[in-house]
């Protein structure tokens, strides 16, 4: 059972907007703050759709093919 | 000489020329005189060329017998939303910021290929400010002046539906030919995504984005798809395109008729006009097959987060510029709002939708259908002074009211046509949609042909109204 979509206040969005650098003056802020929550409602019904996480010992496994790992030298 | 533009298809207009009935000059010089009379109070367009496609119908005129072999569109008008460029006219997507664009140094591809096969550019339509949005003012909509023609491109199909030209280009992220098409009355191409060139196109959203064509009839938009496909040879073999399938026009055709999330809370009269055209469609010889697609309600969510998030990476630059203020607030709060969603927000729709893309493709399998059908929109046109519409479960504003049953086929990326399939209780127009597979653009205007030539509703003008 998905949780309720978290709804954004004018305070969150005021403060996502100075991190991104934004500048949402107050007489648009209900226009931008709706159209985020319709958003994170769609997100909320879109993680309905998608599978839990597998496990990585769970996933099929070939052992010809190369393990890269980003702490080795590099092939040259 | 007969030029009745209220309800002439480009088909007609070819014989026309075929026939000397009258010339191309005669036709280009009638179509002005028709925008000249009914774009005072339509607004479709935004930028008209008259001089250069006067000039290019003079030499067309004389040069058509030995043209349109290689160039079939020869001397037929074509308006051009004006999100695409057309070489030495600005440019402007319908916005305020780019007021001072400079001229277009090339054609876009698409533009480029009409005009390769001898289509004269009337100018340049009215679209929703950076194609986002379905209200596309100041255009209304030519069967009740006080509504809006969709969007967001409105301008395209109010200029073919009034017959101030006969036939347009429009581009669709969301719903934006499909739209605007069924609530004109109309008819509407949305071509398999990812299939024709986007080059000189003002994207909104590059996953989504794709061009097509706004006609009068099914075959119209035959004709131009072929142009624009790069497939012009094909356009000598239209008929043959279009055969029937067998005694009936439709026998043997199974159709998979959508019901769920595509007629739940949608206006009575669409809701009545869609049963009726099933019922058409069975006695033109089709296998109905009822349809419920479970996903369809997540695959619009998708398309919708998408469609937000790409089109706020396209306008980061203008939401932030010193003249942010020029943009409308429609498009700047969405852009705004897109720019504020996490990157992994985005992520999770993209890995969503290739989810959706196996969940249809499995219903298909499972029912072996030629083609879908649902109502293309779930509303008439709505009042531009209130932007609302009215629902059995309660009033949506108009963004979320009129894309509700477009998106989720922008998610999966397959071809739909709207059709006309008749009008509601204040005689405005209502679509049907023919959904097709991937790549399947021609085998459902094959099949919505049929229909279309059945019913004939797209030969009532909306002269009548304005």
């Amino acid at each position: 059972m998905p949780t309720p979509p978290a709804r954004l206040t004018s305070e969150d969005l005021q403060m996502l907007a100075r991190m991104a650098g934004l500048n949402i003056a107050p007489e648009r802020e209900p226009a931008v703050l709706a159209e985020l929550n319709v958003q994170l409602a769609n997100l909320q019904l879109i993680e309905t759709l998608l599978p839990a996480p597998t496990p990585a010992a769970a996933l099929p496994y070939d052992p010809t093919f190369p393990i890269v790992r980003g702490d080795e030298e590099p092939i040259r | 000489m007969t030029i009745d533009l209220t309800t002439m298809t480009l088909r007609e207009a070819m014989a026309g020329l075929d026939a000397g009935d009258f010339n191309v000059l005669e036709l280009a010089r009638e179509t002005f005189l028709r925008l000249r009379a009914t774009d005072p109070e339509l607004h479709a367009w935004a930028h008209t060329l008259e001089e250069t496609a006067l000039q290019t119908a003079l030499f067309q005129t004389r040069a058509r017998p030995s043209l349109k072999k290689r160039a079939p569109l020869t001397g037929l008008p074509i308006g051009i939303k004006d999100i695409f460029d057309v070489a030495g006219v600005p440019t402007r997507c319908g916005s305020a910021l780019f007021a001072d664009a400079p001229p277009a140094y090339r054609d876009a591809e698409v533009v480029h290929r009409l005009r390769r096969d001898g289509a004269i550019l009337m100018g340049k339509t009215v679209t929703q400010e950076f194609a986002a949005g379905v209200v596309s003012a100041p255009t209304r909509n030519p069967w009740d002046l006080d509504r809006i023609p969709g969007g967001s491109s409105g301008g395209s199909a109010a200029a073919v539906a009034i017959g101030s030209c006969l036939g347009a280009i429009g581009s669709d992220t969301g719903g934006s030919i499909r739209i605007p098409a069924a609530v004109t009355g109309t008819v509407g191409l949305k071509p398999t995504f990812g299939r024709l060139p986007m080059s000189g196109i003002y994207p909104l959203a590059p996953s989504l984005d794709i061009p097509g064509p706004i006609t009068r009839s099914v075959a119209d938009a035959v004709l131009l798809y072929l142009s624009i496909a790069n497939r012009t040879a094909e356009i000598h073999q239209l008929d043959e395109q279009l055969t029937p399938f067998g005694e009936q026009p439709l026998s043997g055709v199974r159709v998979g008729v959508l019901d769920g999330f595509f007629v739940e809370n949608i206006q009575p009269d669409v809701k009545t006009a869609y049963d009726v055209a099933v019922t058409e469609l069975a006695d033109l010889g089709a296998d109905l097959i009822p349809l419920t697609w479970e996903d369809a309600a997540v695959a619009r969510a998708i398309a919708s987060l998408i469609n937000r998030a790409e089109s706020a990476g396209i306008h980061h630059d203008h939401i932030r510029a010193e003249d942010a203020d020029l943009l409308g607030i429609e498009g700047r709060s969405r852009f705004e709002a897109g720019d504020l969603l996490p990157a992994s927000a985005y992520l999770r729709a993209m890995g969503a939708r290739e989810v959706i893309r196996t969940s249809i493709a499995r219903l298909w399998a499972r029912h072996q259908v030629d083609v879908m059908v649902a109502p293309a929109v779930a509303a008439t046109a709505p009042s531009a002074e209130t932007l609302l519409v009215d629902f059995p479960n309660g009033t949506e504003g108009v963004g979320q009211a009129l894309t509700r049953l477009t998106m989720p086929w922008n998610a999966t990326g397959q071809p739909v046509i709207s059709v006309p399939c008749g009008f509601d209780r204040d005689d405005l127009p209502i679509g049907l949609a023919f959904i097709g597979k991937p790549d399947d653009d021609l085998g459902i205007c094959r099949i919505a042909h049929h229909y279309e030539e059945a019913t004939r509703w797209f030969k009532r003008s909306a002269a009548a109204s304005a």
